[in-house]
């Protein structure tokens, strides 16, 4: 099965890193890359706009149908975010290459449709991280304790990949194999603990184009959803709950910011993978909304972070330590961002939530009540984060300035789709709608 | 024609806080006047339709109108309507809230006149008056949410105010906690009355009340289930006992924002959205038990605390939980017409407590001279009730504020926490046993030789 539209822009990422990676300015890196990631955005939202069919092969279509019809649109806003957001000190060419190589492979994991692209696009894009986390400053050896995390994934994944292209025997045990692999990928507890790690040590487009395409759900939708399997629903459910919660209560109590992040991601992973099973439209729409404010809202916040991060130093929480008067715009783009990414009303996350709690409740009544106080804690953690971060005496941070003209219109562009799809989001929730139940995949 | 009229009151507040926030967004100038003008135009603009609405309802004998403003999303058998609900009980509030809030806005112009966060005030101040708005006007607990976060959020940025100081960010922090924590109970009620009845509108079949409420479900235990939730959910933001600790300490914020939160409105937010459920409590006599014994608790505590307090915010804020939990004590008697008119006697009352305050000593001057002799402590009758082995003890409680916080921190917080820490610290060490250098890695061979 061939995507036209996400396999170009693969071909086109992939390039563009080439050239990147060979520029001697980090400046000119980021530019280059803003300029390919603008054009990879508008490409697709004038593609999803246009409504144009391609007729001459059945197993050709420029766009995924069904539940990832908007996943390149999200995966291109992932990309203009990670890299017109990027700030120079942790973004050299090289490391602003890899963040597009990484954003082709996932463009590439929606252009190709087969379990073999998918296991190598697996592979591939975790080894991209892998050199990015190669020689830490404090001797620790944190890319082999990726490797060993994603190692297994990639073996498991492998595994059940094996199973389901075995034929009607083996595939029935296929499932298990890769809900591991997709648990380490996606870091659901207990396969969580790389994720912190490498939120903390990895420049944030790396750890944004990495994570917020969540390939996971990509793999568990093209290759569990649609083959008749052994089911382990209830197991999966319990793990995303625990996930969710637990990972909203650690958010709470960490003193960097980063680690905040990172537990805030975790969580909110739980809540997608729980939408994922509980196999009801209202359910598998709120998890895909979620993966979509995710890849928007989150992102957004951890790259302001990561601009926040360039300015100040590294981001402790141990009390007020800020000031919102000199950053303002900083200020309120990491508030309205964080928000957003917890569910606050009038954003796209709320849609998400909603939809999300409203699905689950119907297949695991108790599990929707907890995941309530998931909700709860993380916007706790946000507003930590806000507060912590940009209150306090005015002293010492004189020099600190607020958003660039180039930072507040990319930010401007984002937030105005997660409250503009906020407030009309029938767009957004359309594009879930047209869930395709009968064939081996979910594009045609 | 009323359906429009409707709309507007919550439109109008809305509409000036997003065109503001856009226009800082932007870079636009911080006039004064113009942030003033724009918020006193929403609320003039609120008044005057909620006026109009009120007099053709009058004029016609209609008692509720509806307006359905659309389906806001909707996923297979999910829908999401916007409805608002103007009759008895909300009409009243909302012209209530309208005026209050223009009020304090116009107030506001010349008490925060050159603060350096002036703009920010006016933006949170519209923000906060959408959202009270919202809850007022809300024909479904749906819609009730929306406006409920909006008010918490604003209560939380509002006492961080003055963010230079460490205090104020600390306790706008505190009451945003406390906030979502009891907010918990609002989402899980309504995604529990969308579980078992399909929806969570306000109906006006069979309720108890002359207003649209909650109708009770079938079973007593999802009434006893949803009404205990309401409670929660109202508890939070009517800073009632056990978890009203943060009502004292958000009296850092700026006095115009604690009359109108803590004085006039969104302290009476939760007994309001009691009134809402007054069917499902009325269902219960758990509930109704339950909403009595935290109402006469929280009356009783916060009468004898807010004698002993040093600061006039501090006393009125103690005197707002009193006759909030009375409040409470006469929902869940049943007395609604007169928690109606408890709520909105002791709204404006309080709101002009709190503006008067900062000129206390100015006000204490005037009548004593008026009088020509110092005036008389207030409240000796009832000191002279309690036995007098009572008073160090109840003084001691009421220093304390009741032990409440401290047995929260202790035997909640604090165990919660820990293990969370715990859970922390062993995930770190773990991924850091993972990635310790190898032997041969300089770093290594240095530590090695270093000890």
């Amino acid at each position: 099965m061939i995507v036209i539209v996400p396999l170009a822009l693969a071909f086109v990422l992939v390039v563009s890193s080439r050239v990147v990676a060979r520029l001697a300015s980090a400046a000119a890196a980021r530019r280059r890359a803003t300029a390919v990631a603008t054009a990879c955005l508008l490409t697709t939202m004038i593609g999803l706009a246009l409504p144009v069919e391609l007729a001459f092969a059945e197993r050709v279509a420029w766009f995924p149908h069904g539940l990832l019809r908007s996943a390149p649109l999200v995966v291109s806003f992932v990309t203009l975010i990670a890299v017109a957001l990027a700030p120079l000190a942790t973004h050299p060419p090289k490391t602003m290459a890899r963040v597009l190589l990484l954003a082709g492979t996932a463009h590439a994991a929606l252009g190709v449709v087969h379990p073999a692209t998918l296991l190598f696009l697996w592979g591939v894009s975790a080894a991209v991280v892998w050199l990015e986390l190669r020689g830490s400053a404090d001797g620790n050896r944190w890319d082999r304790m990726f490797a060993l995390y994603h190692g297994a994934s990639v073996v498991f994944l492998a595994l059940g990949v094996g199973l389901l292209v075995g034929g009607e025997a083996t595939r029935a045990f296929a499932t298990l194999p890769v809900l591991m692999a997709v648990g380490i990928r996606e870091a659901v507890m207990p396969g969580h603990s790389w994720f912190t790690r490498v939120v903390e040590r990895a420049p944030m487009g790396v750890v944004v184009a990495f994570a917020a395409p969540q390939l996971g759900v990509v793999v568990q939708l093209e290759l569990l959803e649609p083959a008749r399997m052994l089911r382990y629903d209830d197991l999966v459910a319990a793990l995303a709950g625990v996930t969710a919660v637990s990972a909203a209560l650690l958010g709470v109590i960490q003193v960097h910011a980063r680690r905040g992040l990172a537990y805030l991601v975790i969580s909110q992973t739980g809540l997608i993978a729980l939408g994922l099973v509980s196999h009801n439209p209202v359910g598998a729409a709120g998890a895909l909304l979620n993966w979509q404010v995710l890849a928007l809202a989150t992102s957004g916040f951890a790259m302001t972070l990561a601009a926040l991060e360039a300015r100040r130093g590294p981001l402790l929480l141990h009390g007020p330590n800020g000031n919102f008067e000199h950053t303002p715009t900083l200020a309120a783009s990491l508030l309205v961002f964080g928000l957003a990414s917890v569910g606050f009303p009038l954003t796209l996350g709320f849609i998400a939530e909603d939809l999300l709690l409203q699905g689950t409740v119907s297949q695991y009544p108790a599990l929707g009540l907890v995941l309530v106080i998931a909700t709860a804690f993380n916007g706790v953690t946000v507003l930590r984060m806000f507060f912590y971060l940009f209150t306090g005496a005015r002293h010492g941070l004189r020099g600190e300035h607020d958003l660039s003209p180039r930072e507040r219109w990319v930010s401007a562009a984002v937030l105005a789709a997660l409250l503009g799809f906020g407030v009309c989001p029938q767009p957004a929730t359309a594009l879930h709608l047209e869930r395709d139940t009968g064939g081996p995949s979910r594009s045609r | 024609m009323n359906e429009i009229l409707l709309a507007a009151i919550w439109l109008l507040p809305a509409s000036a806080a997003a065109m503001l926030g856009i226009w800082r967004w932007f870079g636009g100038s911080a006039r004064e006047s113009a942030f003033a003008g724009v918020t006193a135009s929403a609320f003039v603009g609120a008044i005057l339709f909620g006026i109009v609405l009120a007099v053709r309802m009058g004029s016609s004998g209609i008692t509720s109108v509806a307006a359905d403003l659309g389906t806001w999303f909707e996923v297979d058998h999910y829908r999401f309507s916007w409805v608002l609900i103007a009759d008895s009980l909300s009409l009243p509030f909302a012209l209530l809230t309208a005026v209050l809030v223009g009020l304090i806005g116009a107030f506001s112009r010349r008490y925060l006149h050159r603060e350096p966060g002036f703009c920010r005030f006016y933006l949170l101040l519209c923000l906060f008056g959408a959202g009270a708005e919202l809850v007022i006007l809300a024909g479904s607990l749906d819609v009730v949410f929306i406006g409920w976060e909006l008010v918490g959020l604003t209560s939380a940025l509002l006492i961080a105010f003055f963010h230079e100081r460490r205090k104020p960010a600390e306790h706008g922090l505190r009451a945003f906690v406390t906030y979502r924590l009891c907010d918990v109970g609002l989402l899980a009620a309504t995604i529990w009355l969308h579980h078992i009845v399909g929806h969570a509108r306000f109906e006006t079949v069979d309720a108890p009340t002359a207003w649209a409420g909650l109708s009770p479900p079938a079973s007593t235990t999802d009434i006893a289930l949803v009404g205990l939730l309401m409670l929660w959910a109202s508890m939070g933001k009517a800073a009632q006992v056990p978890i009203g600790g943060w009502l004292p300490r958000a009296m850092e914020g700026p006095t115009p924002s604690s009359a109108i939160f803590y004085g006039g409105i969104s302290v009476h937010l939760g007994a309001y959205l009691l009134l809402r459920a007054a069917p499902m409590i009325e269902a219960s006599f758990v509930v109704r038990s339950a909403v009595v014994t935290i109402g006469a608790l929280t009356a009783l505590h916060a009468t004898f605390v807010g004698r002993v307090q040093t600061d006039i915010k501090s006393a009125l804020a103690y005197a707002s939980m009193t006759q909030v939990g009375l409040v409470f004590v006469e929902v869940g008697l049943g007395l609604y017409t007169l928690a109606v008119v408890h709520i909105i006697g002791h709204a404006i009352l309080r709101s002009l407590q709190f503006l008067r305050a900062p000129s206390l000593l100015h006000d204490h001057h005037h009548l004593e001279q008026a009088m020509s002799t110092v005036l008389p402590r207030t409240g000796a009758h009832l000191e002279r009730l309690v036995p007098a082995t009572w008073q160090p003890w109840l003084y001691r409680h009421a220093l304390e504020r009741g032990y409440f916080d401290a047995i929260l921190r202790e035997f909640v917080v604090r165990p919660v926490l820990g293990l969370a820490r715990r859970i922390d610290t062993i995930d770190a060490a773990w991924t850091t046993f993972l990635a310790r250098p190898s032997r041969s890695h300089p770093t290594s061979v240095a530590r090695k030789h270093g000890s």
